[in-house]
């Protein structure tokens, strides 16, 4: 008799490496069906999503005794699936002749507040204060600390202007866009930021690491950001590159000990101008 | 008055019928999750109190959408009459 010894798939990347393929692959699948089928199928598949990943959680609270980072990681898979359920499904609100799609902002500022909090982020980051993720990656200097702080709004602001300068020429004009709604989208994008940075990438960087985590973080903030702005204006390459350039960026810049302030300033100058450019134009 | 009248009458007032079929989608995953909580709770075993806990704070979002709704609701009600 042969017996052929495998090495054992011992630590947590061989462990989570099914699930995190289910993840994306359901994600995937949900978003293709918001593509294919419309928003409203769209929106019960993320919903599903939704309600399976609260009870994962529960279960794998149960199994682990409340222990480990499995729990934690399950209960943040969620945040995506929640996020783009309520961008397609809250309704927008009207403003004169205008309407805006941007009160999906208020539930998720209710999650941010709701779960970035132990036990779930054992030390949650501050918005001005240091972020935790990066304890360990690497401590910049004051003084390399103060340039990067003005750096990385500066940046996200010149690829908000590529984006904006990418905007299709075909784009319909937002007409008359009052002062309030563009402050409504660039709060709800503002958001969105706080929330990834402040509950997903601490959890991914505690099981993954910081790198791999700050990728995973920044992935998935690019796609919700994208999806999102794919509501109030035509997304092209144009858009889609800056828009994954600013996540790596403040993803980037949160690791290396960037307040998360500066980091949701840099997403709002970037959806600025997108939206102001939808405007002007 | 029949069930039918009544309801229609409730629809009408309400504007319901304007109401896209997408905005009810996260009040159904909320009634999902409120009725499973209310499930654990009534055959509360180990573990009931951190399930409780989970789906309490996985509801929160979806109500405050719910809220936002009826707000934006009623504000088309009395903003129209």
């Amino acid at each position: 008799m042969v017996m052929y010894l495998q090495p054992p798939r011992s630590g947590v990347l061989a462990g989570l490496a099914r699930p995190t393929f289910v993840f994306l692959a359901a994600l995937i699948a949900a978003e293709a069906v918001v593509r294919i089928r419309g928003p409203f199928a769209g929106a019960a598949c993320y919903a599903l999503g939704f309600v399976v990943l609260v009870n994962v959680t529960f279960l794998a609270y149960r199994r682990f005794d409340g222990e480990g980072s499995r729990w934690r990681l399950a209960a943040v898979a969620g945040v995506p699936f929640l996020d783009r359920l309520l961008v397609l499904s809250v309704p927008p609100f009207r403003w004169g002749a205008y309407e805006v799609s941007a009160l999906w902002g208020l539930p998720l500022l209710a999650t941010a507040i709701a779960i970035g909090r132990p036990p779930l982020v054992p030390r949650p980051a501050r918005l001005l204060g240091q972020p935790v993720a990066a304890a360990r990656f690497g401590q910049p200097r004051p003084g390399t600390s103060r340039i990067l702080a003005v750096q990385v709004p500066i940046t996200a602001l010149c690829l908000g202007v590529i984006a904006a300068v990418s905007l299709p020429s075909d784009t319909a004009r937002i007409e008359g866009g009052p002062l309030i709604a563009v402050a409504a989208v660039v709060f709800a994008f503002c958001v969105q930021e706080w929330l990834y940075r402040l509950v997903i990438q601490p959890v991914a960087a505690e099981v993954w690491g910081e790198r791999i985590g700050m990728l995973t973080t920044s992935a998935l903030v690019a796609f919700a950001s994208i999806a999102a702005l794919s509501e109030l204006v035509p997304i092209g390459p144009g858009v889609v590159v800056p828009a994954v350039a600013v996540s790596l960026l403040l993803g980037v810049s949160t690791t290396h000990g960037i307040p998360l302030a500066v980091t949701i300033l840099g997403r709002g100058l970037f959806t600025l101008c997108v939206v102001l450019a939808s405007i002007i134009r | 008055m029949t069930g039918t009248t009544a309801l229609t009458i409730a629809l009408t007032t309400l504007s319901m019928r304007n109401l896209s079929p997408l905005y009810f989608v996260p009040l159904v995953a909320l009634l999902v999750l409120l009725l499973e909580r209310e499930l654990i709770r009534a055959f509360s075993g180990p573990g009931a109190r951190a399930a409780i806990w989970i789906l309490g704070v996985a509801t929160l979002p979806l109500l405050v959408a719910f809220a936002v709704l009826v707000a934006l609701r009623l504000n088309y009600i009395f903003g129209a009459s």
